[in-house]
């Protein structure tokens, strides 16, 4: 079953003075095992969007239901959050356990779960993540490198086997070999288990890369969600909302002011260099 | 969750008070405290009720904040109103019945305390109402700069309150973005007795510590890359000057004072 949001609107401190519309009349259904990107500009409402996955807030009017489950009943809400992993930008700021091994262990123990289960989930949690058990599991997360310790963080949402798994930024801040290893994981996560992943980037060649569909936000409404073909399509469009384009977008665009004849909107490197190389041969 | 608590509660302004040399606020503050206490009898407390009033008019400040000044006090102000009520020993008894015992002396003490409490906060809710945090600090550091001949570190202690004020808001939303990630993974900060909720916090309090002393590295880093020395030789980019109106300020308050000693000696 999917995550289903329903003319989702949500306002911050609603009936003040402060009150602050940021999300509005947002349906969108997230299928299950989908990569779904979420883009948007800063302050367009990604971050508040994707809070309303597990309930972490709750729509001011509209409503969310993950796997049939409704955020706003408390009973459901620990059900949700362990069916919904969520992985905060700079998730390495939430360790605080004296072990990595414990650190890991808090979701699964916060789901009432026995003892054996908990040591299992947590060492598969730690190798899927990269981090061998019997090296990393007795080590103060404090004493990890900046990309252990992201990894060691991802594995505390892992170990809560969670179906969809929600991820704000989950590249920031790490050098090009820590990207690649988180989306590499991510994307095994996807193929491996069947994880539906929810992943919001500013990274648009990742998006493009790894997303069955790009939900696209500005000022808090949905401006399209769609394939990433259809939705790089409207390059003109993204970039008047302070988006950037998949360098693939970049170079087609670059190429066709330059008055090269590019039929197909590729989004894609690989693709645009197998056509690239294709018409030089063609040429020769 | 933990959004809308306003610290310091500033409220912008170009009011004749708003434009009072802080230094002058702060003595004016003091004037006025010493006002509250050395009236003792019911006529004379008029004075300092009018004068609130004025202040309150001068400053621009709208009525409904003298309330919300005084909303966090209110079970404060009623436990001193009926300690003083039944606690204060007197003579002219007015009701006795079992071990109650109201007595006038009683009642005008628990009216003038009373009054008093709320004199007070109001009064200086106008202070850091009209007064930013930033000017408050920089008038604080002025007036203790004297003291730094005893070697009381007056700039230190004025860059450390300026530096509080300015991360409160900061960490306020660390907390939240913390306590969001730890609920994400299950974390029950709301059932439970007071011991479980209280450890229920260690997730939280941790990462916010680690967070905070890695926030204060980083600035000391940033600050002394910029040359910090702590307040040797250093300018400042908003001088404090005093005006005329700082003048009037101070002496109409002075005439105040000096009016109500004379009426509370004088004998009516």
């Amino acid at each position: 079953m999917p995550i289903e949001l329903t003319q989702l609107s949500h306002t911050y401190l609603p009936g003040s003075a402060l009150a602050y519309p940021a999300l509005g009349d947002i349906s969108l259904t997230i299928q299950d095992g989908e990569f779904l990107g979420i883009i948007g500009h800063t302050g367009s409402g990604k971050s508040t969007l994707i809070q309303h996955l597990n309930g972490l807030l709750l729509p001011t009017s509209g409503c969310v239901l993950v796997d049939g489950l409704d955020t706003r009943e408390k009973k459901l809400r620990k059900q949700i959050r362990s069916l919904v992993g969520m992985v905060f930008q700079y998730p390495e700021y939430q360790l605080f356990e004296e072990t990595v091994e414990r650190d890991v262990a808090f979701g699964p123990k916060n789901m009432g779960l026995e003892e054996a289960e908990i040591a299992t989930r947590v060492s598969e949690a730690l190798r899927l993540v990269g981090l061998t058990p019997s090296e990393f599991a007795e080590k103060s997360p404090f004493e990890l490198s900046g990309g252990e310790k992201r990894r060691a963080a991802l594995a505390g949402i892992l170990a809560m086997r969670p179906k969809y798994l929600v991820l704000d930024e989950p590249m920031a801040g790490l050098d090009p070999r820590g990207r690649r290893e988180i989306l590499a994981l991510i994307e095994s996560l996807r193929s491996d288990l069947g994880t539906g992943i929810v992943m919001v980037s500013h990274s648009m060649d990742d998006v493009a890369m790894y997303a069955d569909r790009i939900a696209v936000l500005e000022k808090g409404s949905l401006f399209m969600v769609d394939t990433p073909e259809d939705v790089f399509s409207h390059s003109t469009e993204l970039l008047e909302m302070g988006l950037n384009l998949p360098q693939a977008t970049q170079l087609v665009r670059a190429l066709r002011a330059r008055g090269i004849e590019i039929e197909h909107d590729y989004f894609r490197m690989d693709e645009l260099a197998q056509d690239l190389i294709g018409r030089w041969n063609h040429d020769r | 969750m933990t959004a809308n608590i306003s610290l310091g509660q500033f409220l912008p302004g170009n009011s004749v008070v708003h434009r009072l040399d802080p230094r002058t606020k702060i003595f004016l503050m003091a004037i006025y405290i010493a006002i509250v206490f050395v009236v003792k009898s019911l006529p004379v407390f008029l004075l300092p009720i009018a004068l609130l009033i004025v202040m309150f008019a001068f400053a621009r400040v709208p009525a409904s904040y003298f309330f919300s000044a005084l909303r966090p006090m209110k079970w404060l102000l009623v436990f001193m109103f009926i300690l003083n009520l039944f606690a204060t020993p007197g003579k002219t008894v007015w009701l006795e019945w079992h071990f109650i015992r109201l007595t006038q002396e009683a009642v005008e003490q628990a009216v003038y305390i009373t009054l008093r409490l709320i004199l007070l906060v109001a009064g200086t809710s106008i202070l850091t109402l009209t007064t930013s945090p930033i000017a408050l600090t920089d008038g604080l550091e002025k007036l203790m700069s004297p003291l730094r001949k005893l070697r009381f570190p007056a700039h230190e202690l004025a860059m450390m309150m300026t530096i509080a004020l300015r991360f409160i808001p900061t960490l306020m939303e660390e907390t939240d973005r913390i306590q969001k990630a730890q609920m994400a993974r299950g974390a029950d900060f709301e059932s439970g007795n007071i011991f479980q909720r209280a450890k229920s916090m260690i997730p939280v309090l941790v990462p916010l510590f680690v967070s905070a002393f890695r926030r204060a590295d980083e600035l000391a880093m940033a600050m002394e890359s910029r040359c910090y020395h702590g307040g040797e030789g250093r300018t400042r980019m908003r001088e404090l000057h005093f005006h005329a109106r700082d003048l009037i300020a101070t002496l109409l308050l002075v005439v105040v004072l000096v009016g109500i000693i004379i009426l509370e000696k004088l004998p009516l």
